[in-house]
């Protein structure tokens, strides 16, 4: 029994992914008539014979270039413009929540790792606000500096690799190479520090697990120096171009009713007009002390998007040269018992994740081991939010509103 | 001799331009691009490279040719024939030199968009034999780019024969040689020709046919091997034939500027295969650069902006020519 | 408390209405009452107009009704967080609240695939990360399988 692959026949015009869906006996078949469905959320037909001739399937399947990550999308074609589309999700499913439940507290940390593979060091930090919120654990001020020198290089490395595919998909394939390059610094530096390129395991519950280096402070340091120059460069070859501002103006556009009923946080709420970043108005660690601003848009088209994490490069470099120029002195690790246990209840850690709020709700019922953890992936609610953007555009528009949302499957199927 | 045997052995000798022309294409792409994108490209085989371009042949020509059993077999098997064999034919009009062409034909550039219009026939063909919904969409959009774009080209190709007063190419070079090149009295249709040559050879950022991102590799989805070595060559050469009529019509041919074009002798065809490289070599810088447009914008741009651009230009320099063939009382 | 007269105020009976120390305020509910709840708290003047999370929890097989769904809802204009709790019996219906805040249309899918619950009023009622083998995960009867079992097998 390997449940990896799904049973569903993957030739995009048969007929078995319609009639009947897996009616296993507790998901019922028939939505009832007179519920009222959100606009634009309407299943693809029972009976394939009741849909127009004209339309036909598209399966940009999960092996596809431009899905990042294993993405099925079926999409009702006419033409080239999209009638419907539906995402089919679930082929990185590794059972992270169930898996959590047989490993002990200050082991989770490489699962957390796993789920957001791009940014590893945010969830392996929400689970530590989580236990040391439950456990009252005093954490020193090194461990939380230290976090967030980690959490803000990882922030800017993951942003490289969503803009790097996004000029790619739309066909600019000189600046993925670009950002390449600077992802590659930014990992040797967390390789000094946590010394991992990318499944850290270093944000441990009480601290973290080394010390800064004098290696990566210097490799930092450099790269600061003339990282303000290397963003104008990207911000040259990728968006001042007309050809990607045209591919992206005006298209995917994210209301902000609809960002707020579909439960958006991060960037995808920023640029559709919502005012809210965890680290201002619900500062943990070091950034109460830190000053950074905060950019909103309110047209909530790609653009915008692009525009706001923009600006979340440029304030995570200026935060970086002050969390290097202020780092304080300490421990960098609180004094925990070898086997933690943590009392009876529950919590919730959060962070500002690289793609929205990543919240850890840890139920524990006084043991060693957590009772259930639940990580509510930011990227699940962008991922229904596109199945209602992508009919009325095109494919190239479909591609290029997919690739703006910044997935990471590993969080979306955990 | 023997016309036949002229026959052959011209067909044989441009069947050798063509491939040379193919190798030193991929290899001046690969070179190009690298550099463009912050890498190097090859850099192992050979000096400096050059000789990466020998395995990739034995690669296509021992690889296993597959097909899924749902193609439509002739039209399939016929595909790669119809995109590669006018890009072959082509190549007899083009003047290498006042002596070496293949055959001065009087209509040369109506001939030559005459074959180079067959081509996304062509894709065409290969897109619906392949069975595959990705090759259909790269297919249509292939076909909806060339012939939207056909228009502008032909229109702006319309001015330098205008100022010349010949459809054949050895005489519009000829005629640049007593006159200044035609790009300068003619820029608009410079720009104009070199835009069409970029969606006539599939290039970024007019690539939606073969969209590597989008269709996961457009028309030629279902071929390897040697078919899609076929294709394949036949867009390197399609590269070559575009940027050689753009270097008779605008920049001079094989002539340089203060030299009595007779007396070149074998520097001619250097000269000339000199300055369409160059002219390859802009196209891949713009192919390296740009994003991609979508179809439709793509659509929009060729109908409301390149081609009245095209059709007011050339009526201006029509009254332009012959305003002055009146007063000098002949042609320029 | 505000959030209790708010919802007297709207004619939800609660079972009742706390603020725990780690996680916030939290209202419990009976499944019945669910939809009048959230409808009250994001149309009440407190404006509860985002709904984080929607997960559940399995309480154990001796609890009469073990499995907790809770829904996570947050008012941006006050910085407020409450949680709203409600118990469900394994293969119970669970009736969606998608007509009231539109994201819970995956996660509500999530849930009734991972516990094993009959999801009614949802316009998509299909599984969403598994298989049809794996049957509901996240239930506590359903074992890992340990160290020895998995290297045993070849």
């Amino acid at each position: 029994m390997e449940p990896v692959l799904k049973d569903f026949d993957l030739d995009g015009m048969s007929v078995d992914q319609f009639v009947g869906y897996d009616n296993q006996g507790w998901l019922s078949k028939e939505p009832p008539a007179g519920i009222p469905v959100p606009r634009n959320l309407r299943r693809i037909a029972d009976d394939p014979h009741k849909m127009s001739t004209e339309h036909f399937l598209l399966n940009v399947g999960p092996s596809h270039p431009s899905t990042h990550g294993a993405l099925r999308e079926i999409l009702e074609l006419n033409g080239e413009s999209v009638m419907s589309s539906e995402a089919h999700v679930g082929y990185l499913h590794r059972g992270i929540e169930k898996l959590c439940e047989s490993r002990q507290y200050t082991h989770l940390a490489p699962l957390m790792d796993r789920a957001d593979y791009a940014g590893g060091i945010l969830p392996e930090t929400a689970l530590a606000h989580a236990v040391e919120n439950l456990a009252e654990i005093e954490v020193p001020e090194r461990a939380h500096w230290l976090r967030a020198i980690a959490a803000e290089v990882n922030r800017i490395a993951s942003h490289f690799l969503w803009l790097g595919p996004l000029g790619l998909d739309s066909g600019a394939m000189g600046p993925f190479l670009y950002m390449v390059r600077d992802r590659e610094i930014l990992q040797e530096i967390l390789e000094s520090l946590t010394g991992q390129r990318i499944m850290f395991n270093y944000v441990r519950p009480g601290g973290v697990f080394g010390d800064m280096t004098p290696d990566a402070e210097a490799k930092l340091r450099k790269w600061l120096a003339e990282a303000d120059r290397r963003m104008d460069e990207h911000w040259d070859i990728l968006a001042a171009s007309e050809l990607f501002q045209q591919r992206v103006k005006g298209i995917g556009v994210v209301s902000k009713e609809m960002a707020l009923s579909m439960g958006a946080t991060g960037f995808v709420a920023r640029a559709s007009g919502i005012d809210w970043d965890l680290r201002r108005d619900r500062p943990y660690g070091p950034y109460s002390k830190l000053d950074f601003d905060v950019k909103i848009a309110q047209d909530g088209d790609i653009w915008s998007r692009v525009v706001v994490r923009y600006d979340e490069f440029r304030q995570s470099i200026r935060m970086l040269r002050q969390l290097l120029d202020g780092l304080p002195e300490g421990p960098f690790m609180a004094k925990l018992p070898r086997v933690l246990r943590v009392p009876k209840g529950e919590s919730y850690g959060y962070v500002e994740g690289c793609r929205g709020e990543i919240g850890i709700h840890i139920y524990s019922d006084g043991g060693t081991k957590p009772y259930r953890v639940r990580y509510r992936p930011p990227i699940l609610y962008h991922l229904a939010m596109a199945d209602t953007l992508l009919p009325g555009g095109m494919i190239a528009d479909a591609i290029v509103t997919l690739a703006s949302f910044d997935f990471c499957f590993g969080e979306v199927d955990r | 001799m023997n016309p036949w045997a002229t026959g052959i052995i011209h067909t044989l000798l441009l069947i050798v331009i063509m491939l040379l022309n193919g190798s030193m294409i991929i290899y001046m792409l690969r070179k190009v691009l690298g550099h463009l994108h912050l890498r190097l490209g090859p850099t192992e085989l050979g000096p400096g490279g050059i000789l990466q371009l020998v395995p990739d042949i034995v690669k296509l020509l021992v690889k296993e040719d597959r097909h899924p059993g749902t193609t439509d077999r002739w039209l399939y098997i016929i595909a790669p024939v119809i995109v590669f064999v006018p890009a072959l034919m082509a190549y007899i009009a083009i003047p290498f030199s006042d002596k070496l062409i293949g055959f001065d034909v009087n209509l040369g550039v109506l001939m030559l968009f005459g074959f180079l219009t067959v081509i996304p026939l062509g894709i065409f063909a290969a897109g619906w034999g392949s069975h595959n919904k990705y090759a259909l969409i790269g297919a249509m959009r292939a076909v909806g780019g060339a012939i939207s774009y056909e228009i502008p080209l032909l229109l702006s190709a319309l001015i330098p024969i205008m100022l010349a007063g010949s459809f054949s190419l050895k005489a519009i070079t000829m005629a640049q040689t007593t006159s200044i090149w035609y790009w300068l009295p003619a820029f608009p249709a410079m720009v104009i020709f070199f835009i069409c040559s970029i969606m006539e050879t599939n290039q970024s950022p007019f690539d939606m046919s073969e969209a590597e991102s989008e269709l996961v590799s457009g028309f030629n989805t279902e071929y390897s091997a040697m078919r899609f070595g076929f294709m394949y060559l036949a867009e390197f050469s399609n590269n070559f034939i575009m940027a050689a009529i753009m270097v008779c019509l605008f920049f001079g041919g094989w002539s340089l500027p203060f030299i009595d074009p007779n007396s070149m002798g074998v520097f001619a065809p250097i000269v000339f295969i000199i300055k369409t490289y160059l002219v390859i070599f802009a196209f891949m810088f713009v192919r390296g650069t740009f994003s991609r447009y979508r179809v439709d914008q793509m659509l929009a741009f060729g109908w409301k902006k390149l081609m009245p651009i095209a059709l007011v230009y050339s009526v201006v320099v029509a009254f332009f020519v012959k305003l002055i063939s009146m007063k000098t009382g002949g042609g320029l | 408390m505000h959030v209790n007269s708010l919802l007297e105020a709207a004619g939800v009976e609660t079972l009742s209405v706390e603020e725990e120390s780690k996680i916030g305020i939290v209202v419990r509910v009976v499944p019945e009452q669910v939809h009048a709840t959230l409808l009250a708290l994001r149309d009440g003047d407190l404006s509860f107009e985002m709904l984080l999370d929607t997960f559940g929890a399995d309480l154990g097989a001796e609890t009469e009704l073990p499995i907790e769904v809770t829904y996570h809802l947050r008012s941006l204009g006050n910085g407020i967080d409450i949680r709203v709790k409600t118990c469900l019996p394994y293969d119970g219906e669970y009736h969606s609240v998608i007509d009231i805040f539109q994201s819970v249309y995956l996660p509500e899918r999530e849930l009734c695939e991972m516990f094993g619950l009959y999801l009614e009023d949802h316009p998509n009622p299909k599984r969403l990360l598994t298989n049809p083998e794996l049957t509901t995960p996240l239930r506590k009867s359903v074992q890992l399988r340990s160290k020895e079992e998995i290297w045993s097998r070849y």
